[in-house]
């Protein structure tokens, strides 16, 4: 049992991320705004519609909604009132003239309560005012009060819009391909040790590695692939610069068991693959964590300059279950390694004693 | 999706298939409804249990793999002992 201390880790934390990942429920979130256009200067009432809120209680005091012109200026609702379960309506009474440089311009609508929290949609309703006026605009806004924002004591995932659910396959999709470099590290350094001191045992290692993480990198594909369905609507676009590479550094690593399956001689064949396999990883590492980046548009997270792993794409809650999910994913890759591998070196011994 | 179960199973009339399909209602309903997360509608968790399918079947092509493998290997010691 002391040896296994890792893989009882390692169900332990893929249990923790499978249940938490799709047990914490979402925060609450704006679908969309029937009617979303309106003119100013005139009385409005529209219907939001929401994703993850119970609203059949009724609203309470503290709900709130309002539109941001911008930083400074905020129009709250006269009225938030209950349609359905999910639904909400709100009267707005629009001035004439907004402290805003745009004729006709998306902004961004906020709803609050209590028991939701705050849930924001960006560029959710449409303003058109008749004239440009900005002084005026500041001078005749209406008096209100600022009131706070309040936020329920949960646990949820962020709600983004078009991910949905989907978010929670940060936790599935995402750790295969860490935990696919996390192997083929381990390969490398099994190929150091091999060129070091040319054991056997250490090119077995590094093969078994290198498989796992092929398994994982085609899993990573397919369930991108499954993914990017639900939400870009393809399986598959050569235009995503992510995409590309990953196929790049799938055929990189096909190519390593062509190459040692082209090799008869066993010495030659660790020797050549053991090089092979630190210059693969190499390549793989600047394909897959530094050519994205130079990307300048890309649907893809984590490309285009920065990386993806901040802002709303990964907030603290999403951490808190992704990072174990890394760690309990990488490690069941070991396990399996292993397995192949203690296949590999029986095979290797019964073929040397019955030969 | 599971009040489709749910009429399907009534209209089979099997009493197992019932009592499976109204024991996953009682159970999608309790552990769902405090959320308001319901697994069947438009939230696309299905992309989520797609991608834990496809994983799932991912390693047991792995081990059923490695299991081939042991059996001519375990086939070759038999047949040289």
């Amino acid at each position: 049992m002391k040896n296994h201390w890792w893989k009882i880790l390692a169900v332990l934390l893929l249990l923790y991320a499978i249940i938490m990942g799709l047990f914490v429920p979402l925060k609450s979130g704006i679908l969309g705004l029937t009617p979303r256009e309106f003119k100013t200067d005139q009385k409005i009432t529209t219907h939001v519609k929401t994703y993850n809120t119970d609203f059949t209680k009724g609203v309470d005091g503290s709900s709130i909604a309002y539109i941001k012109i911008n930083d400074k200026f905020k129009l709250y609702a006269d009225l938030v009132k209950v349609v359905d379960k999910n639904t909400l309506a709100l009267d707005f009474t629009l001035p004439a003239l907004l402290p805003s440089i745009q004729k006709k311009w998306p902004y961004t609508i906020v709803v609050n309560d209590k028991k939701h929290g705050a849930f924001v949609r960006p560029d959710a309703i449409v303003l058109e005012q008749a004239a440009l006026n900005l002084d005026a605009a500041i001078s005749n806004w209406p008096k209100q009060i600022e009131k706070q924002l309040l936020f329920p004591d949960e646990l949820n995932f962020p709600f983004r819009p078009i991910l949905y659910e989907s978010i929670r396959n940060t936790f599935y999709h995402v750790p295969l391909w860490f935990g696919m470099v996390f192997l083929l590290f381990g390969s490398v350094i099994y190929s150091i040790k091999y060129l070091r001191k040319p054991n056997h045992n250490f090119d077995y290692r590094a093969k078994s590695l290198t498989s796992i993480a092929v398994l994982y990198g085609m899993l990573g594909c397919v369930t991108g692939a499954i993914w990017a369905k639900g939400t870009w609507g393809t399986w598959w676009t050569f235009e995503e610069i992510k995409l590309n590479v990953s196929a790049v550094a799938m055929l990189i690593y096909i190519a390593y068991f062509i190459l040692r399956s082209a090799l008869v001689d066993e010495e030659q064949r660790a020797r050549v693959s053991a090089v092979y396999s630190i210059f693969a990883f190499v390549a793989v590492v600047l394909l897959l964590f530094v050519v994205p980046r130079i990307a300048t548009n890309s649907l893809h997270p984590g490309n285009g300059g920065n990386p993806g792993f901040g802002g709303e794409d990964l907030d603290n809650t999403l951490r808190m279950v992704f990072y174990p999910a890394i760690i309990g994913w990488a490690l069941l890759g070991f396990w399996l390694g292993q397995l192949h591998y203690r296949y590999s070196i029986l095979a290797e011994r019964l073929n040397d004693e019955f030969e | 999706m599971l009040d489709k179960i749910a009429t399907f199973a009534s209209k089979v009339g099997n009493p197992k298939i019932i009592v499976l399909a109204f024991s996953l209602l009682v159970i999608d309903n309790g552990l769902f409804a405090q959320n308001n997360i319901s697994f069947h509608t438009n939230g696309k968790i299905y992309l989520v249990i797609g991608v834990l399918a496809a994983i799932f079947i991912g390693i047991i092509g792995f081990l059923v793999y490695l299991e081939r493998k042991l059996n001519k290997l375990e086939k070759q010691i038999n047949n040289n002992e």
